[in-house]
């Protein structure tokens, strides 16, 4: 159980190349120096965290990026190590590393492994090369065959992979396709993320002409069919996994749960307040360096917006807002507050409740946003 | 007969098109006779308000007393009457006119002759005015004097081989200007002794002294303590004050035959002021107001709605404030279907409703909903009895209509050679009537008779973007002529959203009705149900669009951990759906109730 443990994240912000969509603070992997630098710093940075937020314990490590797995498995080690010096990780925690296709090979993946690592996300979003090279990703698909078979190899038993949806010239097929061979490489977990064009991207700049609704409903239930046949079940908006896959991290994110959050432009959800590193790796790494705790003083979350977001958090999940724990953190169930919006809601089937959960229909689960913006 | 005081008064004013520089030459003059000393100057004085100055337009004029010593060696006062330079103003600048005995008449040096110079000439003529043609912009390295000075002869007709060549801007020629005036412009006349007759030329209202008359005296003398009686209003009020703007007020103990001041009376309301009425002394009442007066006229009409209903009262109050000022803004409340409580407003012309939407919006800081401008309808109905409509709302049944009249300009474009072709295809499709065209050295001059429903929407950007903004358009009321016109309405999901109809011509309607259909289509966000758009008239669907229901409407990822993000996106849905206007079940932006206002 999860109880009273946060979660705890750190970001990797370096890529060799930037993909044309991503949104995700990273700059160039540069000189050694600066990796070296920006390793001491996350350990820092976590002593700092303890000192300041007491040694909390820790059931979840999600390692992200940029691209963790352009780091040597003995900074990934470091990392994990200074983890553990600050916070009391669980023996059994889930501690994810994000591993880009082209980057990994055996024997560092085996490295990896035995600094920690027990869980994979590969990035592979689609199993046609002239996708990938259109949305700027600097491998092909073979890539991340050979890096699905390596962590095998290497002995990871839980491992995840990205694909998208709705990509620029992406049609139903290629999906399909895309679908049936990372299906092959017998994934444990799976996130499908539909592209979003972000304004300060170079896609988002560019506005590529992109699948159309009609496309997008069609992709969503191909994705939504095909991984239920082969035994991932959706247990959120864009994620499936095989039974006791899920993953860990990413559903304190949903639960609301606590989460610390280490390197530039990093979040963290602790105490009822919601606060992030700056975006700039010399501002943040300054700052680090300086030994500097100038956590701003971030206002609590007024209670009305709180339960709002336990329930924009919450219906994400398939299983929905549990009616219980809403009500021990906010002092009655979601029905005490949105009797209209529910009801309303409810005949026009976008979602559904009963005395322990509320949760959203299929139909609910494509219109999230609204679902949302009634309940504001 | 003329006495001493009297041969040394000049009345005159500036005319120009907009732009040539008639502010800035305004300003040298208050500058150099000491009305203002250079160091207090603010760019252009006599245009005070923003808009006015970021427009480079004048909408109110003010009179300002400047005093000149002459070469003759006489001190001499010049009163200077700043006219409105756009034909929404034609009646206001025609009393101006009538209170001057000469005119400037700027003419940018690299612009040359205009449509505007050319109708302010024309009205300055009908005034009898001395006028002496003035050649500005001669410091620009494209100024071509010679030419302009051609222009003016051929076009006009008026003799311009002395006109002064001027740079306002730098201030060179201004005491040439200064001495033509002096020596052209004739000296006023006016019996002091004869019942009182002041003409009233403008009016502003004064917080502390109330609605003020700008006037210039034509017989008898007007002071303070006189009772005094507005002939075409009828009403009456006691002299508080009179003076003359030097620019502020300079009260004086009389105001006497030919001279041009101010006349305050404590008038609580400047609809009392009318613009061209006659003020006579109460006890001693002239024969004959003066000639000319005539009521404002309002041409166009449009609904103003606050975008957040809850400040409705704020729009009256701000409303209120601009009528203070502005005796020619008309309106009343209103009530739409669609957008609640608003009002009904009339306007002069196009540009002095974009005037006061603009005021409101910047001065006031209000979000507002304008429906499609529209003009006055005369209406013979079967059973005999007339009416006239400014709202399509008010439209009767079709099978209750005999006949329909619409107001017809005649509108005179002046423009480059080269863009004849676009502008003549461009009248042609706004049904004018093709009336002349005139050659005048390399420029053109197109008339057409046009219905002014036609103009109401895009007609000037299309002359501005045809002659790659080179021409220019000036029109006036000719009356009104019967038409074939009906009301298009537009449903959304099978109701009639009554801020969106407009009263068109059958022949347009089809086209109209289209390209309504396809622009809501674009503005109205998806529901989660499928809303029809249908343009109709007289319950003929004549366009059919549909917004497709949304069935997806969801983010893929929550950004690692970045929560605050996603809220801020739902917030801003939220907002936007604030914005939103109910029409039935369909919720409308305000953007798009403008969209039937646009063409392609």
């Amino acid at each position: 159980m999860r109880g009273d443990a946060i979660g705890l994240y750190i970001h990797i912000p370096f890529c060799n190349s930037k993909c044309g969509y991503c949104d995700f603070y990273s700059v160039a992997a540069e000189d050694k120096a600066i990796r070296t630098r920006t390793v001491d710093a996350l350990a820092r940075e976590m002593l700092m965290l303890a000192e300041r937020f007491g040694r909390q314990r820790v059931c979840s490590i999600y390692i992200g990026g940029g691209t963790p797995s352009l780091l040597e498995p003995a900074q990934i080690e470091r990392i994990i190590g200074a983890a553990r010096r600050a916070f009391d990780i669980d023996l059994e925690a889930e501690i994810t590393m994000e591993a880009n296709p082209g980057t990994v090979n055996r024997d560092s993946l085996r490295a990896y492994r035995a600094a920690g690592v027990n869980r994979l996300s590969i990035g592979v979003q689609a199993a046609q090369d002239d996708i990938l090279e259109r949305i700027g990703r600097a491998h092909k698909w073979k890539h991340a065959e050979y890096a699905a078979n390596d962590a095998r190899a290497a002995g990871f038993r839980n491992i995840s992979f990205d694909v998208m949806a709705g990509l620029p010239g992406q049609t139903l097929s290629d999906l399909a396709e895309t679908l049936r061979r990372t299906i092959a490489l017998e994934p444990e977990h799976m996130s499908c993320y539909e592209l979003t064009l972000e304004a300060n991207t170079p896609m988002g700049r560019a506005r590529p002409a992109l699948p159309d609704e009609d496309a997008l409903i069609a992709m969503s239930a191909l994705i939504a069919r095909e991984l239920r046949r082969a035994g991932l079940y959706q247990y959120e908006i864009s994620n499936y996994a095989r039974q006791g896959f899920a993953c860990r991290h990413n559903i304190g994110y949903w639960l609301r749960a606590r989460y610390l959050g280490v390197g530039p432009a990093a979040h963290s959800f602790f105490d009822n307040k919601r606060f992030a590193n700056a975006r700039s790796i010399d501002t943040w790494l300054a700052r680090i360096e300086r030994g500097c705790i100038d956590w701003e003083e971030f206002s609590a979350i007024p209670p009305e917006e709180a339960r709002f977001e336990s329930m924009m958090l919450g219906l994400r999940l398939t299983d929905g807002v549990d009616a219980d724990a809403f009500a021990e953190s906010h002092g009655a169930p979601p029905i005490a507050y949105w009797k209209d919006a529910m009801t309303d809601m409810r005949s026009i089937g976008w979602l559904n409740w009963n005395s322990r959960r509320v949760w959203l229909t299929p139909r609910g689960r494509m219109l999230h946003n609204a679902v949302c913006v009634r309940l504001l | 007969m003329v006495n001493d005081a009297q041969s040394r008064i000049r009345n005159f004013c500036i005319i120009a098109h907009i732009d040539h520089g008639k502010s800035t030459l305004a300003d040298r003059l208050l500058e150099r006779t000491g009305v203002i000393p250079h160091r207090d100057m603010i760019e252009q004085v006599l245009d005070s308000m923003d808009l006015e100055r970021e427009r480079g337009i004048t909408i109110k004029s003010k009179p300002v007393r400047l005093s000149y010593e002459a070469r003759d060696g006489q001190t001499y006062a010049l009163n200077l009457i700043d006219t409105p330079g756009h034909v929404d103003f034609t009646y206001e600048v025609s009393r101006a006119l009538a209170a001057c005995e000469g005119a400037l008449l700027v003419v940018d040096a690299t612009q040359g002759v205009e449509a505007q110079t050319l109708a302010n000439a024309y009205l300055a003529l009908d005034h009898n005015l001395e006028i002496i043609p003035i050649i500005n912009k001669i410091d620009l390295a494209s100024a071509q004097p010679e030419r302009a000075k051609s222009q003016i002869e051929e076009v006009i007709g008026l003799d311009a081989s002395d006109a002064p060549l001027i740079s306002a801007k730098n201030g060179v020629g201004i005491d040439e200007v200064l001495e033509e005036i002096v020596r052209r412009v004739p000296p006023p006349k006016g019996d002091p002794a004869a019942p009182p007759r002041a003409l009233i030329f403008d009016s502003y209202y004064d917080n502390y002294k109330g609605a003020i008359c700008s006037v210039r005296v034509i017989e008898g003398r007007f002071a303070a303590g006189q009772r005094i009686r507005m002939m075409a209003g009828g009403v009456e009020f006691d002299t508080i004050e009179v003076g003359a703007f030097r620019p502020g007020y300079s009260p004086t103990a009389q105001l006497l035959p030919g001279e041009v001041g101010y006349i305050a009376a404590s008038i609580k309301d400047i609809r009392d002021t009318r613009v061209g009425d006659t003020i006579t002394d109460a006890s001693n009442i002239a024969a004959e107001p003066l000639p000319g007066y005539r009521p404002a006229l309002s041409m166009v009409f449009c609904g103003i709605y606050p975008a957040d209903g809850a400040r409705y009262a704020d729009l009256r109050e701000a409303l209120e404030k601009l009528r203070l000022n502005d005796a020619a803004l008309l309106f009343e409340p209103e009530t739409s279907a669609a957008l609640g409580v608003g009002f009904r407003c009339g306007f002069l012309g196009l540009l002095h409703m974009e005037v006061i939407q603009e005021r409101l919006e910047r001065e006031f800081d209000l979000d507002l909903i304008t429906t499609a401008p529209s003009v006055i309808y005369e209406i013979t109905k079967t059973d005999g009895t007339e009416l006239s409509i400014d709202n399509p709302t008010n439209m009767p049944l079709v099978t209750e209509i005999a006949e329909m009249r619409e107001p017809i300009v005649h509108a005179t474009i002046y423009t480059p050679q080269d863009s004849v072709g676009l502008l003549m295809e461009l009248c042609q499709g706004k049904r004018g009537i093709y009336k002349e065209l005139r050659y005048e050295g390399d420029r053109a001059i197109l008339v057409y008779d046009l219905p002014l429903n036609e103009i109401l929407f895009d007609f000037f950007d299309q002359v501005k973007s045809r002659s790659r903004g080179y021409a220019s358009f000036d029109y006036e009321l000719l009356g009104y002529e019967k038409s074939d016109l009906v009301k298009l309405d537009t449903l959304l999901n099978g109701e009639a959203c009554d801020a969106l109809s407009i009263i068109v011509h059958r022949d347009k309607a089809y086209a109209r009705g289209r390209s309504i259909a396809e622009k809501l289509r674009d503005a109205i966000p998806r529901a989660q149900f499928e809303i029809p758009i249908q343009a109709c008239i007289g319950g003929k669907i004549i366009a059919r669009e549909t917004v497709k229901a949304v069935r997806k409407d969801v983010l893929a990822k929550c950004y690692g951990g970045d929560i605050t993000r996603k809220k801020k996106l739902l917030e801003k849905q939220k907002e936007g759906k604030k914005r939103m206007r109910q029409v039935g079940t369909v919720a409308v932006p305000s953007e798009a109730f403008l969209t039937v206002l646009k063409m392609d």
